[in-house]
Formats: structure tokens, sequence, C-alpha cells
């Protein structure tokens, strides 16, 4: 092997490397408060199977009345705020009831978005030292 | 293969910052260490490139082994992602397909495979870029292995034709050192160099819609996702059974890694190939010689290995994984230059071997050793 031979393809790139800190300060700068979330809802409700899967609203509302496989689950908000999480289609219910609770209007999470079903192990320093990569 | 101390350069903080190694210190101590640099010969070089090339294809032919007898269980992979795994292998979405083999090598006796890093592989920019920045400023008549970036811009621009509309998300965790944001940056930029649109996000800020498409923060789905996060931990979170049911986001790299990134192929390795030069002995269950390692399937910066010699354990890392099924491959004794303890990092883009980078620790490697240059000199 020649020296040089395995250098030579590489370009100095100080153009380009110069985006490396403005972007890696762009990815940091997002907030650490954001938790597993559904949209700006107070409190919300989703339809479920009988064994407590999340299952398409639609279920819910059209087989109302009696013999009705599917109900409908109730979320509030937990302590100091934080709207519950709801669980992608097929996830499991937690953290609310079938029963809804007295005085509250809940809403349908139809349309809205889930966030906060990806990292929450390596945020948490699931990787020993907080991060994810080996 | 020889260690020199050497002067840092002055104001060497800010001449790799504004390469963009923002996280150079760790622990009150230089991570990224250029007082001393290794020195390889080309022939050592030509070595590592050999063993490097020669692994890759051995982990074609136990990746295709495993997915034919359907061994995952072995790995831990839950029943319900073999068909996707299957399914990934065989099609083979677009991928960097790109890695970081971990050798024990000493120029005297041929590189020794310890394990493969290559689903979230870091230590990236450091071997692509800062190290040869460094060369480039001490020894510019000198030469060294690395062609990482222009091989990872050339992937880029190979897989391109492939992906969906819409720019590539490059998606990591909130790590409180940075080195996770750093790597993911530097991929964004490989990625944007050949020519893709690209854009960031944190893993907890992506979006599941209620028809099951994966979203941005504006709503906006997202068809191709760089993740520099494990699949053992996408696949047990919340969001995990969608993945099953998802088929319009294409996620790089694809679920397939789940079977090279698992230190459970290195027993198969052995079984396939045993006694070869480039690997130590592994086994689920059984110890071959009085000095062997103890490692978890999916440990992780050498969290939970236990080394043994004679029998008596002699060093081990804590870690979160201690109830994860474990591997014992046999001991490889480190070169000791003076207490550094050097591990080649030999990187592969799509099969071809793509330079190194070097890590000096103890015993045990972990995310807290330090990263050298090197250099090639006859």
């Amino acid at each position: 092997m020649r020296p040089g031979q395995r250098g030579e393809i590489m370009p100095i790139r100080s153009g380009s490397l110069l985006t490396v800190v403005l972007v890696a300060s762009a990815l940091t700068a997002c907030d650490d408060e954001r938790t597993a979330s559904w949209g700006e809802s107070d409190s919300v409700r989703y339809c479920t199977d009988a064994a407590g899967h999340r299952v398409p609203d639609q279920n819910c509302e059209t087989h109302a009345g009696g013999g009705n496989p599917f109900l409908w689950y109730y979320l509030g908000r937990l302590g100091g705020g934080r709207p519950a999480f709801v669980p992608p289609l097929g996830g499991v219910a937690s953290g609310g009831g079938y029963a809804p609770a007295p005085g509250l209007a809940y809403t349908s999470v139809s349309g809205a978005i889930a966030r906060g079903g990806f990292g929450a192990t390596g945020g948490g320093g699931g990787g020993g030292e907080g991060g994810a990569g080996e | 293969m020889n260690r020199h101390v050497i002067a840092p350069r002055e104001n060497w903080q800010a001449r790799v910052e504004r390469d963009g190694l923002i996280w150079h210190t760790a622990g009150g101590a230089p991570y990224w260490n250029e007082a001393a640099y290794y020195a390889l010969t080309p022939r050592e070089i030509d070595e590592i490139e050999s063993a490097t090339a020669e692994l890759y294809g051995m982990f074609i032919s136990a990746g295709q082994y495993v997915v034919d007898k359907q061994l995952f269980g072995r790995f831990g992979i839950a029943d319900w992602c073999w068909p996707l795994i299957t399914s990934a292998w065989n099609a083979e979405p677009p991928a960097l397909n790109y890695g970081r083999f971990d050798l024990g090598y000493d120029g005297r006796s041929p590189p020794k495979l310890f394990e493969f890093n290559c689903d979230t592989p870091t230590s990236l920019l450091e071997a692509a870029v800062i190290q040869w920045a460094w060369k480039e400023d001490v020894f510019p008549n000198l030469d060294q292995f690395t062609s990482l970036h222009d091989k990872l811009v050339a992937k880029w621009a190979d897989i391109a034709p492939y992906l969906a509309p819409g720019p590539v998300y490059f998606a990591h965790v909130l790590d409180a050192s940075g080195e996770d944001a750093v790597t993911t940056a530097y991929l964004m930029d490989t990625a944007r160099a050949a020519g893709l649109a690209v854009d960031g996000i944190v893993m907890t800020d992506i979006g599941l819609s209620e028809d099951g498409r994966f979203v941005d923060l504006q709503a906006r789905e997202m068809r191709t996702i760089y993740k520099l996060y494990p699949w053992e931990w996408m696949v047990q979170e919340a969001f995990g059974p969608n993945l099953a049911v998802n088929d319009r986001t294409a996620w790089i790299e694809p679920i397939w890694k789940m079977i090279w990134s698992n230190k459970a192929i290195l027993p198969i390795l052995w079984d396939m190939y045993p006694r070869h030069p480039n690997l130590l002995w592994a086994s689920y269950d059984q110890v071959a010689s009085p000095d062997y390692v103890r490692k978890p399937i999916l440990s992780r910066e050498g969290a939970n290995i236990e080394i043994f010699r004679n029998g008596e354990g002699v060093a081990q890392r804590d870690g979160a994984y201690g109830s994860s099924p474990t591997i014992y491959q046999g001991l490889y004794d480190l070169p000791d230059f003076q207490g550094a303890r050097p591990v080649i990092g030999s990187w592969v883009v799509d099969g071809e071997p793509a330079g190194i980078g070097i890590r000096e620790d103890g015993l045990i490697t972990g995310n807290l050793s330090r990263f050298a240059p090197h250099i090639i000199r006859a």
C-alpha cells in the first residue's frame, strides 16, 4: 500500500463540518419537558376491546347499546397537569378507567397525535450513561 | 503498533469543537485524547482491513443461518418481531449498513473480534473527521486509515433513489453528554452532503397518528427515519407494536440489525467458523478456558461485563443489563501501553472496510474510554 492510498479520497470538508455543531445544537435545543401526551385535551376517552386493547373509536360509536363488546376508556390529567398516555391502536389501556369521573368533560382523541411512545428507555439512562449509542 | 506521547495542539478544544466535536471531555478528563497517538505499519493496516472484510462476510453467513433456522429465541427477541426481521433480512430495505467491529490487536497476531456495533455505533465523528483533521495538522505528510466520511456520503447517494418522498429524519435521545446528538448531527451532515433533504427530531417527539403513521412535530408523516436508538428498546416501548403494522416508514438501520448487533451471534459464528483466526471462542453455556469474559447479549458501553482469569473474577462493570442472558467469550489480552489498553474500532460501510478509530481504557472498554488518533508509518 502506498502512503496516501487510504487518505487520498478524504476531502477537506470544512464547509460541511461547520454545520455539525449548529445541527447538534438545534437537535438538542428541544425542551426536555415533553412526556407522553395526547394533544391539548384536558380529559380524553378512547375505545378498547374487551381485553383492554385500544381499537378505533368507531367501534364504540357504532356498537353503542347492549351487548357491545367495546368499551370507552377514560383518562384524566395526571399529577402536575400532564395528560395521561394514550397507547397506539392495539396497545394496552392504562392509567385511567372504564368509568368517567363525575363532572369531567371528555373529548375524543380521534385525529390527535400520540407522542412519547419511543425514547423512554434511553432518555432515562437505560444505556447506563444516559445515551443510546455504543 | 506503537503508542507515542505527543503534545496536544494549542487550543485543541476549540479546534475539535470547530469540526463538531463538542463532546471532547468526559468526567473532567479529555475523551478526545491527542496527548497520545498510535502508529501502525502498512502491513498492520492491511491485516486489520482484511480481517474486517472477512468478518463482514462471516456475519452475512451467520445472519442467513439465524434467519433460516429462526434462532431469534437465542437472541432474546420477542416472537412478534421474528417475521419483521425475517422479512427485512430477505427484502433488504435501504440501509447505510455501516458498523464498527471492535477488535483486539497487538500487531503480532491476527485481530480478534469482540463484538459488532452496527445498530447504534458512536465514535463516528471522531473516526471520520476529528482524527483526520489532527493528522493534517500534526503529520500532514503521513497517511491515516479512514475513508469513512466519503463512504457514508456515497452510501446515502446510493440509497437515495429507493427512499420515499420527503426528508430523512434523524432521531436521537437527549443524552446528557451530547454524544448521541453529535453523532446524529454528523450522520445528518453526510446525508445532506449526498443531496438529501434532512430534518432532526428527538425520539420522544416522534408522533403516532390515529391511523398509525409516524409523524413529526408538525404532524407531517415521516417516511424515512434514521435512529440512533437500539431496536431492542424500540420494540418493547409503547409504539413498538405499531412497527408490526406500519410498513410506510423505513427505518435506518433496518430491524434485521437486531441479529448482528446482538452478542448472541458470537457463539454461532464460533460454531460456523471454529478456530477462525479472527474469532475468540464463544459459547452460550460452556467455558472453554479458565480465562474468559461473561457478557450480556444486549449490553452497551461495556456494562455488566465480567472478566475472569483462572476462573476468578478480576474485573467487572456495573450496569443495567444484569438480568440479560449472557454469553461466554475467550479473554483477549489487550496490549498494555502503560495502562492504556487500545481497542481497534474497525468501520465497515456496506461490506467495505472504511477505517479505524482507537479507544483506550482499562480491562473493559466503556463509554468513558479515550479516543486516540492514529497514523500509518512504515
